[in-house]
């Protein structure tokens, strides 16, 4: 009951102040239900002493809405024991979790979930590292694909209950993987899979690695060899074909850690970036007939505006500067800044960082999962950041704490005029210096209309954070889906213009942030407005159809062929 | 009161960040008067440096009583640049702003705290640092070079221009300027202008390959993609170079053998061998027994072609540390140049028992056992190697072909499927297996080796997929076929120096014209395969 107050006040506190106030007044964004949400789960990352490489990476998770009942059910990954033998790489495990999503509790008014792991079906047999969701066969049904520090797994999700196809489907990779991305490259109406994978590390051929003083510490990827991604086009029936040389992407690589798909160019295919640690990026443009070319140097996406190669982990897209285009934002190492790549609308990028003010306030943090998101639902995309070191923080060492690498996640307001401002210090339920956080995933776990986020965080339980101050503002929410009206239309973008003629473009995606996959909705923040003229989604084949007369403050299923048809050479007026 | 008095100078601007340095707290902490800070773990420093900086902490406590302000100014100045050049910046940001304190006229700190605030991406500080320090000193323009970086960096573009144009016209600091003239027309889209700089910086300093990347940023936007991609093609990492003597000063600092030691490498890297092998003397003048300066400096000589000065140098490494892995490895290596193929086993052997899975070792001593003809030894070999590189298929193919040469052709054509799972593209591991497939496999196996040689011929025609496609028609009994491709096989082996380093090519043209199963020897085909024995120029 008091909890019921607390929230009441918040709320009425929240409504009395405008939003630029907010972070000033230190109102509470979030409120952390970790301990409270039914979500059990203790990552455990392997450690004893040695130092593996994987440990300090994982791990990912999936919002899924695993049994179609209409909210985000969650999947965390799991690491295990890396221990070393002589024949070959071991590991013990206990495997990730599925749990889900009861809906609010009316006991404790907060949402509960449930740990459906053993009745689901899903075994993960290996050390995981993060998750990729999509419809694999078009039955409707979600489907998982796991990465993992051994063979990756594909669970196809056969009406609430997973069996494992990855051999028939054809889609192991026993190399380290760590992101996927499932996008439909060809735009045959299926999905296809890229797998981006980090170096070629094994147990037994674990390294030594020794900072100043001479103590042991975690090793760079360039210890180790980089490993070539894998890209696996969909026979159109859920089993996969490697056409990973034949497109060209196994051309360039280098320690892939974050990959998305997005059509960069605006040519009406899909292209995929990719985040690599420490190495120059990838951009692989489609060029049809699947078949990519890097073009990630010329496009400016490659390197920072120094033209110095950054260690990247995490990637988001999206048009955070309203100007109709995707643009880029990556996670990088303390002592790097993160980094802004703003497309000039021709999928030619500047590195915008410093104007953008997103320099200095990343620089002390090693950043993984980052998402862009309008938490208050005021129109303009934000940032969630999620930090934790690489390099054994010596002070925390000292101090006893097991896994010294705990450093601060953090949430950016976007102040207008493509500025971002750090408001985590105003934010309480951000775990300052708590945490080694890794998976940010990022969806409406409540469908309340505001963004609530999941960060899975490396050996120890997961912050479960619940928004209560988005949906004060009005929102709009899209599910944008095929004519079936069952599988999510992943690369299609929706622009919604608002009567003041202003126009605000999201696309449909649930990859990106690290090794895990978000709510794969269209959630619009609308601020004050009370209506909108119209929305025009553009289909992943390059279709357009216009929606007018959408009630807001819900959800609506916008499905393919229901609209208004546009021309194809129509401009969106 | 000693510790207060000093305290009063150290500015820790973040808490945690100072503690993050701090380090595993020495014994003696309470017995020392500075900060905590100060009481950094110096292990793998140089003697010259740990003694260098305690006596810098001695003489500020003495002074701190004693001396004037400008005087301990001047020891915090110089304690701050010991810890600046072993990169220690932190520790160096308290001092040179202990520096300050004591003394604000001196622009030495000031400049040398903006850098370490620039170094922070603290573009703002570093500005308003610079900015008093050029006042002070306006004729050390190396501080202009920097507050010109440091507007650039606050988005200041007007500002960058107006410093870097000023600068442009003094010797020393065209290129530099230009660099920067030229990035801000990039910023502007002022792209001929951008391309001139880009140019000239080029011109004058051909070696500051990092500009390749702006000038290309300048060509695409100006639409010119063939001229950006060509440019890309000549992108590195180096700057341009201006005159800087007191960041030259505090570099000349760090006399650690680890820094000689990298130094070192990197004129070996630029095959300036003579001077890597002076900086490793220096660094043996520090350390006449540092194991790893005796063996870099063996392998400076080696490329000096003094190998027997290498040998001495390798062997006075091992002699002071047996089981030293780069001192074993290199040794073997040149014992392989020397044509001590037995000595060189020896010496892998022994890297091999004190770290197993060592790389290089497993490379280098499969690769000659497989060369040696000691197929059996150099499978294993191979197989070890494979375990700490699974995902190898080059690996494989020499394992899988080490096996068939020892008569195991079931597990050699095991290997080879894995590889060209591996590596389906890979038209080598096909055409080998192939032949597998067909010598120790059944109907299905024989299909699948015609489908292998189809489709690499198909797509690579070439000597080899000539040769290959040949034997797998004549073994299936397609004896004119096999004619054709094995007559094409041979013209491609005369044109590439001759047919007698292929000798199944007119053994076995004979068996398809009397109509017989071809002949393969897999042993020959090993030493045709095997890699040619190390080179200096090839280490």
């Amino acid at each position: 009951m008091n909890k019921f107050i607390a929230l009441t006040i918040l709320f009425i506190l929240f409504t009395l102040l405008p939003t630029s106030e907010l972070y000033a007044k230190k109102v509470p964004v979030f409120i952390d239900i970790s301990d409270k949400s039914g979500i059990d789960f203790v990552h455990h990352n392997g450690m004893d002493g040695h130092l593996y490489f994987p440990e300090m990476m994982a791990g990912g998770g999936a919002l899924i809405d695993y049994d179609q009942d209409g909210d985000l059910d969650v999947y965390l990954v799991q690491g295990g024991i890396l221990a070393k033998s002589t024949q070959s790489d071991s590991f013990q495990h206990n495997g990730g979790h599925l749990y889900r999503n009861d809906g609010i509790s009316s006991k404790m008014g907060y949402i509960k979930f449930t740990d459906v792991t053993n009745k689901s079906g899903i075994e993960s047999h290996f050390y995981g590292m993060g998750a990729a969701v999509g419809d694999v066969n078009g039955d409707g049904w979600p489907d998982l694909y796991l990465t993992n520090f051994g063979h990756n797994q594909l669970w196809l999700n056969k009406k609430g209950h997973f069996v494992d196809v990855t051999e028939t489907a054809g889609v192991n990779d026993k190399r380290w993987s760590v992101s996927a991305s499932f996008a439909d490259i060809d735009a045959d109406g299926d999905l296809d899979l890229y797998v981006g994978n980090y170096v070629d590390y094994s147990i037994s051929g674990h390294k030594i690695c020794k900072r100043m003083g001479g103590k042991a510490d975690y090793c760079s990827p360039k210890s180790y060899f980089s490993q070539a991604d894998r890209l696996f086009e969909n026979n159109g029936d859920g089993t996969f074909r490697d056409i990973s040389l034949s497109s060209g992407i196994t051309k360039s690589y280098g320690g892939a850690l974050g990959v998305v798909a997005a059509d960069f160019d605006k040519d009406g295919k899909l292209d995929i970036y990719v985040a690599n640690d420490g190495v120059p990026n990838q951009l692989w443009l489609n060029q049809g007939n699947n078949k990519f070319e890097n073009e990630a140097l010329l496009a400016g996406v490659a390197v920072n505006k120094m033209g110095l190669s950054e260690a990247s982990m995490g990637v988001d897209v999206a048009d955070f500067d309203d100007d109709d285009d995707l643009d880029l934002f990556m996670t990088h190492m303390a002592g790097e800044s993160n980094t802004l790549y703003v497309n000039d609308g021709s999928g030619w990028f500047d590195d915008k960082t410093n104007k953008a003010t997103l320099s200095l306030n990343s620089r002390p943090y090693t950043s993984f999962g980052v998402v862009w998101l309008d938490y208050d639902n005021d129109m303009d995309l934000d940032l969630m950041i999620a930090n934790g070191a690489v390099i054994l923080n010596t002070a925390q060492l000292v101090k006893g704490i097991k896994l010294p690498l705990n450093q601060p996640n953090q949430l950016l307001e976007n102040t207008g005029n493509a500025k971002y401002m750090d408001i985590s210090a105003s934010q309480v339920a951000l775990k300052k210096d708590k945490s080694v956080s890794r998976g940010l995933l990022v969806g409406d776990l409540d469908n309340d209309g505001d963004q609530d986020v999941i960060i899975n965080d490396n050996n120890t339980t997961p912050q479960i954070l619940l928004n209560i101050v988005g949906n004060s503002n009005q929102w709009l929410g899209l599910s944008l889906l095929d004519k079936t009206g069952k599988k999510h239309q992943l690369g299609s973008t929706v622009t919604l213009q608002l009567s003041t003629g202003k126009k605000l473009v999201r696309m449909v995606h649930r990859d990106g942030s690290y090794a895990s996959s978000r709510d794969p909705r269209v959630l619009f923040g609308l601020g004050a407005h009370q209506n909108i003229t119209s929305i025009v989604v553009k289909w992943i084949d390059g279709t357009q159809e216009k929606w007018l007369d959408l009630e807001l403050g819900k959800y609506h299923s916008i499905i393919k062929g229901a609209g208004v048809k546009l021309n194809e050479i129509q401009t969106i007026k | 009161m000693k510790f207060k008095l000093l305290s009063k100078y150290i500015k820790l601007k973040n808490t945690l960040e100072v503690l993050f340095l701090v380090g595993l707290f020495s014994a003696n902490l309470s017995a020392l008067p500075l900060p905590e800070i100060y009481n950094l773990d110096l292990k793998g420093l140089s003697q010259e440096n740990i003694s260098q900086i305690n006596l810098a902490k001695q003489k500020i406590i003495s002074f701190s009583e004693t001396g004037s302000k400008e005087e301990l100014a001047e020891l915090f100045g110089q304690i701050g640049m010991l810890f600046h050049t072993i990169q220690q910046l932190e520790v160096a940001k308290s001092s040179y702003l202990s520096a300050v304190d004591l003394n604000s006229k001196e622009p030495r700190w000031l400049y040398l705290l903006g850098m370490v605030f620039q170094q922070d991406g603290n573009a703002e500080e570093a500005y308003n640092i610079f900015r008093r320090s050029f006042e002070l000193q306006p004729d050390y323009l190396p501080t202009l070079v920097h507050l010109g970086n440091a507007s650039l960096q606050k988005d200041d573009s007007a500002q960058a221009k107006r410093i870097f144009s000023q600068l442009y016209l003094q010797d020393g600091y065209k290129a530099i300027s230009a660099e920067a003239l030229g990035r801000i027309a990039l910023k502007d889209g002022q792209l001929i202008e951008a391309i001139n700089y880009f140019k000239e910086v080029l011109n004058l300093q051909p070696q500051a390959d990092r500009v390749y990347y702006f000038l290309a940023q300048a060509y695409r936007k100006a639409g010119k993609k063939d001229e950006a991609k060509q440019a890309l093609t000549k992108r590195g990492e180096r700057f341009p170079h201006f005159s800087d003597p007191l960041m030259a000063y505090v570099k000349s600092l760090n006399i650690s053998v680890h820094q000689m030691l990298t130094q070192g490498y990197s004129f070996l890297k630029a095959k300036n061998y003579s001077k890597a092998v002076e900086l490793f003397d220096k660094g043996l003048q520090i350390e006449p027994d540092n194991v790893n300066l005796l063996t870099a400096k063996g392998l400076a000589n080696e490329y000096l072609g003094n190998d027997k000065a290498a040998l001495a140098l390798y062997k006075k490494a091992l002699s002071l540390k047996p089981t030293d892995t780069t001192a074993l490895f290199n040794l073997a290596v040149l014992e392989e140049i020397l044509q001590n193929p037995k000595r060189a086993a020896e010496l892998y052997t022994k890297l091999l028992t004190v770290q197993k899975d060592h790389i290089d070792a497993l490379a280098m001593f499969s690769d000659l056992q497989f060369r040696e003809g000691n197929f059996e030894a150099a499978s294993k070999t191979f197989a070890s190697l494979q375990l700490v590189t699974p995902s190898n298929s080059q690996v494989m193919l020499y394992r899988g072909v080490s096996l068939l040469a020892t008569g195991n052709c079931p597990w050699g054509r095991n290997i080879l499927s894995e590889a060209l799972n591996l590596d389906p593209a890979n038209g080598n591991i096909a055409l080998i297996l192939s032949v597998t497939l067909a010598q120790c496999s059944d109907e299905a196996g024989l299909k699948r080796a015609r489908e292998l040689v189809n489709q690499v011929y198909a797509s690579q025609p070439s000597f080899q997929s000539a040769r290959f496609t040949a034997y797998i028609l004549a073994y299936i009994g397609k004896f004119e076929d096999a004619i054709d491709l094995q007559t094409q096989a041979m013209f491609e082996a005369l044109k590439n120096g001759g047919l007698a380093q292929y000798p199944d090519l007119a053994v076995n043209m004979k068996r398809y014209r009397a109509g017989k199963k071809p002949d393969w020897n897999w042993q020959a085909y090993a030493y045709e395969i095997a890699k040619s024995a190390p080179t200096r120029k090839g280490k």
